[in-house]
């Protein structure tokens, strides 16, 4: 009996360093956050990398000031063009040179001018509102700023009252118009991450397995989400492609919401008295898109796209659109800009085709707008 | 509750703890009883109620055969029937009968209304169960249960209660007449055999779901040989989804003291497609041989009629499967294919025609054979997991085309691909025994406790429940 429960602890730990190979490999790493003085916030630590294996696969190097694949000759350039935006802009799925901003730099570089840089300013999650209260933060670190781009995926973010209780800041109609900070970024203030915690070790050797295990288990033990009790079966029928989080703006309903013009015009207004560089929206439509079969080409947020646009152009603020962009490499290449292999390719953020589209139409209204961007 | 679920785990420890710490044979029984019914209340308490009254009547109408005569007990055994079935049909082929009839007469199909009534879970499963009971009484194959908690126990025991196997009351009932015996070396079987199946549950046919799913959502968009690799990973997908469970249900049981007999013989290495069903859901299709097949006259009234049954037999077999055209083409699909299969194979005379084949050497015809089994399981499974017949029927359409190159790999699915063939290839080269996991070794503890790492690290974000829940 000894010698099988020998061989059984023996075997357990195999079966530890075999788990350990595997999800070092083929799992998400877990990223390691530091506080940033100079910006007032917890950022992805300098220095370390992210890897994500879920939905495409790359390693992301995480330069100064947190900030995803800049190198440190971006940094001192002295025309830079800051890109800003959600999960779309953090751009884990791709390698660090096939994202937006390098792609841009690369295209910026060809230039005879040649001393223009982009950067990223990307978290998952994070909305305009907290680009409002970001901007001047990082042009203070960053110095030099020419251009601020902002990326949207769907207009959602432009509307307000969006997110409430999310881990970002928020735009709000209540008492009135105004955007609300993010408390939570004075907090870390009193709390910042210590280097020499678990999740330093977790993120240094690959341990995400025991990071997953120890949530799993601190699930189980506080009986998180479970249910004992007998209950009654509900009959589905929804269409799960049409609820699934990517297809919401799909949605005719959506697409044709009321646009919130007023609160536009104050979003606008605010966004440009954060800065002196001038600001370049580029939207993504949620279209090309596959649903339940069906291919659909046409923008439901055409309407929607074009009242923005019209806004920006008031206000003078850049406008680009890259619904025709991704309609032609669809019809060229029978591929779209967004997914993966190991999730959807045709759904989700966008692969390295989709990073390279929108560096060149942001570089082709840079182009077009070069007294703007370059006054001097 | 699925056994997935975090909430089962709980279920299980408590009723392991009833047995062990219960000594009493009747208790233990007992507690085994509850703990089913509150397995099954767990998804909809009311249909605990339908589960009782569908043990009950069968219980009742064959106790009523004993000493009765043959009219009476042929009376006894139709009404068990009518009432089983009339159950079975009113919960699941009410509205898909209502719905075709609809279809055929022209009516629009929101006129009037169908019951619109949810699919109460395991109800195909448990009426088999029943059914068998009351036949086998009626036959004589078999005695009335001495208690109705037995036969209570019998029908609603968790394990099996709502995805199968199919246990035959000859096989579950004298067990429980008995103590049980729990063993180290029991339990070890109920680990090893649970593990394995929870990971060809969690792991592969969960995981590969991500590929499948939207792989038949936009089967009009996706090239030929890519639909060819969804209908292949689906076809994986369905063997380890319920094969898994099969096996964690035969684990469970075994651990607990109580034997079932196995569900899945290793099905893709099948080279014929009546080996197909010897080795695929062996519990139902054994079912159908004993209560369809042979009472409809099996192989003892010539060729014809052979055939005859063999479709018949399928295509109940098919539609038992679900309330939808596309499982009645399935069914008859396989039911043509066994058909021919006889009849080029010569095998209800022995003067049928001498196949070509028997003069290749045995390895090919073994290749052959099996490619041919394949391809008519595969596109037996496109129409199993269509939504419809014109679907399964597009999907077939652009699978006949190779022109335009596999468009979608998925990683994972490639790699599950290539890990199930190389297993089969193996067991077929007659090294099963590389897969023997003895608990005295150092490989048994590291494979099965890798593979319980791998259920954790990779639990699916979804909820995916098992797919024999919907039939």
């Amino acid at each position: 009996m000894m010698r099988i429960l020998l061989k059984w602890l023996v075997g357990g730990f195999l079966s530890i360093g075999a788990i350990w190979m595997v999800t070092a490999v083929f799992s998400d790493s877990v990223p390691l956050e530091e506080w940033s003085g100079a910006l007032g916030r917890n950022t992805l630590a300098p220095g370390t990398t992210y890897q994500e294996r879920r939905e495409g696969w790359a390693t992301n190097h995480i330069g100064e000031h947190g900030l995803i694949a800049s190198r440190p000759e971006d940094l001192a350039a002295t025309e830079k063009i800051v890109i800003w935006g959600d999960s779309f802009v953090e751009a884990f799925h791709v390698e660090d040179s096939a994202k937006m901003h390098r792609r841009l730099t690369d295209l910026l570089r060809q230039e005879p001018r040649g001393k223009g840089a982009a950067l990223a300013v990307g978290e998952r999650f994070c909305s305009i509102a907290d680009y409002r209260f970001r901007i001047p933060d990082y042009e203070a670190v960053l110095k030099d700023v020419k251009l601020h781009v902002i990326h949207l995926y769907s207009l959602e973010d432009t509307f307000p009252d969006q997110y409430p209780g999310g881990r970002i800041s928020l735009f709000l109609t209540e008492p009135d118009l105004h955007f609300e900070k993010y408390d939570n970024e004075f907090r870390e203030i009193e709390a910042p991450v210590s280097p020499g915690r678990a999740r330093f070790l977790i993120h240094q050797y690959h341990l995400q397995f025991f990071s997953r295990l120890r949530t799993s288990l601190t699930n189980i033990a506080r009986l998180d989400g479970l249910r004992f009790a007998p209950g009654t079966a509900q009959k589905s029928t929804a269409d799960p492609a049409a609820h699934r989080a990517w297809n919401r703006f799909l949605d005719p309903a959506w697409g044709s919401a009321e646009p919130p013009l007023e609160a536009w015009r104050f979003l606008l207004r605010e966004l440009d008295s954060t800065t002196e560089a001038p600001i370049l929206f580029v939207y993504a439509p949620p279209t090309p898109a596959l649903l339940s079969g069906d291919l659909i080409l046409e923008n439901p947020e055409k309407n929607l796209a074009n009242h923005f646009s019209s806004l920006c152009k008031e206000q003078g603020i850049g406008f680009v659109s890259l619904e025709e962009p991704f309609l032609r490499f669809l019809e060229a290449n029978g591929r779209f800009a967004k997914g993966f292999h190991n999730s959807r390719p045709w759904e989700g953020h966008y692969n390295a085709d989709g990073h390279r589209l929108v560096a060149e139409a942001i570089n082709s209204w840079i182009q077009e707008n070069r007294h703007v961007v370059y006054p001097n | 509750m699925l056994f997935t679920q975090i909430e089962f785990f709980f279920l299980l420890a408590a009723a392991f703890a009833a047995i062990l710490l219960v000594k009493n044979h009747r208790a233990q029984k007992a507690l085994l009883l509850v703990a089913s019914y509150y397995f099954y209340a767990y998804w909809d308490w009311r249909f605990a109620g339908l589960l009782l009254a569908c043990t009950a009547v069968n219980y009742w109408l064959s106790g009523l055969m004993e000493g009765s005569s043959p009219a009476r007990r042929k009376l006894l055994v139709t009404i068990a029937l009518v009432y089983s079935l009339g159950i079975l049909g009113l919960f699941k082929y009410f509205n898909f009968f209502v719905d075709s009839f609809r279809a055929m007469a022209g009516i629009a199909p929101d006129a009037g209304s169908t019951l619109d009534l949810i699919l109460p879970a395991g109800i195909s499963f448990y009426t088999f169960q029943t059914l068998s009971y009351t036949i086998d009484v009626y036959r004589r194959d078999l005695r009335q249960c001495a208690r109705f908690s037995d036969f209570a126990l019998f029908v609603a025991f968790f394990p099996q209660l709502v995805a199968g196997p199919i246990v035959r009351a000859s096989e579950f009932l004298p067990q429980l007449e008995t103590p049980r015996t729990l063993s180290w070396e029991r339990a070890y079987d109920g680990f090893r055999q649970f593990t394995l199946g929870l990971f060809k549950k969690v792991f592969i046919a969960d995981r590969l779901a991500a590929f499948i799913d939207p792989g038949f959502e936009n089967a009009a968009s996706l090239s030929g040989p890519t639909l060819w690799l969804v209908v292949i990973a689906y076809a994986v997908q369905i063997y380890c989804d319920f094969s898994g469970y099969s096996d964690m249900a035969i684990g469970i049981a075994r651990a607990m003291g109580y034997d079932f007999t196995r569900n899945f013989d290793h099905p893709y290495l099948a080279t014929s497609i009546q080996d197909f069903w010897r080795r695929w859901h062996i519990s139902l299709s054994t079912w159908l041989r004993d209560y369809l097949y042979v009472p409809l006259g099996g192989n003892r009234r010539g060729r014809f009629r052979t055939y005859l049954n063999l479709f018949l037999t399928m295509v109940l077999g098919g539609l038992w499967h679900g309330a939808n055209w596309t499982f009645v083409i399935w069914g008859a699909w396989h039911g043509i294919a066994l058909a021919l299969d006889r009849l080029l194979t010569g095998k209800d005379s022995g003067r049928g025609p001498r196949p070509v084949t028997r003069r290749l050497p045995g390895f090919l015809r073994s290749l052959l054979g099996w490619t041919l089994t394949m391809l008519i399981v595969l596109v037996g499974w496109v129409f199993f997991r269509s939504p419809d017949a014109e679907t399964a029927l597009s999907i077939l359409g652009r699978m006949a085309s190779l022109s335009d190159g596999i468009t979608w790999y998925h990683p994972f699915a490639i790699g599950i691909l290539l890990f199930i063939a190389g297993y089969h290839a193996l067991l077929a080269a007659g090294k099963g025994h590389w897969f023997d996991l003895k608990p005295d070794t150092i490989r048994t503890p590291a494979i099965l406790l890798t593979l319980i790492w791998l259920v954790i690290a990779y639990y699916p974000r979804e909820f995916q429940p098992f797919i024999y829940f919907q039939f």
